[in-house]
């Protein structure tokens, strides 16, 4: 929990307000049904000008029955945007500074998805309040890499509860321009009960090739643990996928046939070893969605690739040996 | 005045001269390169038991009238709100629509290539046209004033191909 955490909108006197990126991310995992899901909502461009976009995504995978959800967009004066909450009309995300609590809403009916959850921290957080610098622009940003859920999804025609799930939640901010040379890759990978949850973070260019320093983040038990820098290695090889990608939103998809069928991991394999642990998970991707994101005041277009699947881990970290399964969702950015 | 706060909904039409003037309005810069894409090609579009021919006129604004049958046309574009729906929900692939016979296109080759590419052009441009973005809002709001044009999660791609073959009769008996 990061007391104060709240939306770090620019002042109207900010020269490069206009490339403001902020949102709030909630991923949940649900180990019995294999059910993993994504809430997110976002604001970008400067709040002044009406060209300024608030979006709100929320895409749940089902193993029996693919993805279920939407993307909504609509202008910034149209969101409720508060110290720590961003509501639209169908998806809506809040975070209490004080407890760091978060609540998530989701109401799309047309896409046979309904949500409704709060999200309690049960681990320590990881911050980057820093400017870390993209190869264009700079992101900050804050996790919490555990929390426990109430609550319940709806999807399809089937009702989820939720006490037996886990969640993952961040908060990002920044300044950058989609279309220009900026691209990560990011997982969170959540074991089963009480096992060990991993957060994977590095920047690179849009081609994949360039990478900056590297970041595994593991919390187990009560503690965190971070490799970073030389001490992590990933490589994740790329293929077009043998699934078919949810591509969102959809005028955009119909814009950009060309990413229909990009190439994208179909394995991420990650090593780190420090001298005083080491940790080495694989993670396989079974589905994937594209969302394409938009600069809302000059040409520009990113491609976000959601790719949900399982994971094996095994390691010693501080003494204390695992061997760990679970789901993960591996963001691969373009 | 916005499709959503009208008693009825917009027709054919009135969405194409709206989606064209707000492109204008917005983005002379891309409306003048539609121009130069188009030329001087008429095109006939039909979404449901609506049918219009569009062209831009010698002033540059767009010219919409009711098909006419024996009007001659340089491309033609059919389908129906239920597709447009599924594009713009993400649920369909323009490949896909035209695999699976829900968005059917006649033309010369040059021709319907130039036609996508006007299409394109407004996709292109709506990221930075809130105006734009409220059109499709509005048809979106319309469709779904009519239950018949909900959209439902489609199902999982398989087989367009197929699709395909068995539309042109080339599968043979099994």
């Amino acid at each position: 929990m990061i007391l104060g955490e709240c939306l770090r909108p620019p002042s109207a006197l900010e020269p490069e307000a206009y490339a403001y990126k902020d949102w709030l991310h909630l991923c949940v995992f649900d180990p019995q049904s294999m059910v993993m899901g994504i809430v997110n909502v976002a604001l970008q461009g400067a709040p002044a000008d009406d060209r300024a976009r608030a979006s709100g995504l929320a895409l749940f995978h089902r193993p029996d029955g693919g993805w279920f959800g939407n993307l909504e967009v609509c202008g910034l004066p149209r969101a409720q945007v508060g110290v720590s909450s961003i509501a639209l009309e169908q998806v809506a995300i809040a975070v209490d500074p004080r407890s760091g609590m978060v609540s998530a809403s989701v109401r799309q009916p047309d896409d046979q998805l309904a949500l409704q959850l709060t999200a309690q921290p049960a681990g320590p957080a990881l911050l980057v309040d820093r400017k870390m610098p993209l190869r264009a622009g700079w992101i900050s940003w804050y996790a919490v890499p555990r929390l426990t859920l109430r609550g319940e999804v709806r999807i399809g025609a089937e009702r989820l509860g939720l006490e037996n799930a886990q969640a993952y939640h961040d908060h990002n901010w920044g300044r950058w321009l989609w279309g220009q040379d900026v691209a990560w890759e990011w997982g969170c990978f959540r074991a089963a009960g009480s096992g060990p949850s991993f957060v994977f973070w590095r920047i690179c260019d849009r081609d994949h090739r360039r990478f900056g320093s590297p970041m595994l983040s593991i919390v187990i038990g009560s503690d965190r643990r971070s490799f970073q820098g030389a001490a992590v290695s990933a490589h994740c090889p790329t293929q077009p996928p043998s699934f078919r990608l949810r591509r969102l939103p959809g005028a955009m998809a119909a814009l950009h046939q060309d990413h229909v069928r990009p190439r994208l991991p179909n394995v991420l394999r990650i090593e780190a070893r420090d001298g005083l642990g080491h940790v080495a998970l694989e993670f396989r991707p079974r589905a994937g969605a594209q969302l394409i994101t938009a600069e809302p005041t000059t040409r520009g277009y990113g491609f976000i690739h959601e790719l949900v699947g399982e994971f094996q881990s095994e390691g010693n970290v501080d003494g204390r040996g695992f061997a760990a399964s679970g789901l993960g969702i591996f963001e691969y950015v373009t | 005045m916005a499709a959503s706060a009208s008693p009825r909904c917009s027709t054919l039409a009135e969405y194409l001269a709206a989606l064209v003037a707000e492109l204008e309005r917005t983005d002379p810069i891309a409306y003048e390169r539609m121009g130069r894409t188009v030329g001087k090609r008429r095109a006939r579009i039909g979404v449901d038991d609506e049918a219009v021919d569009v062209a831009l006129g010698v002033s540059g604004s767009l010219e919409v009238t009711a098909a006419k049958a024996d009007a001659p046309v340089d491309g033609e574009g059919y389908t129906d709100r239920g597709t447009l729906l599924d594009l713009l929900s993400g649920y369909l692939e323009v490949t896909e629509a035209v695999t699976r016979g829900r968005l059917t296109v006649r033309g010369q080759a040059g021709d319907v290539v130039r036609i996508f590419q006007a299409i394109e052009i407004i996709l292109d441009a709506s990221p930075r046209a809130p105006g734009l973005q409220g059109l499709s809002d509005d048809f979106k709001f319309d469709c779904r004033r009519e239950e018949r044009f909900r959209v439902q999660p489609a199902a999982a791609f398989a087989g367009s191909e197929m699709v395909l073959l068995a539309r042109l009769g080339l599968l043979g008996s099994t």
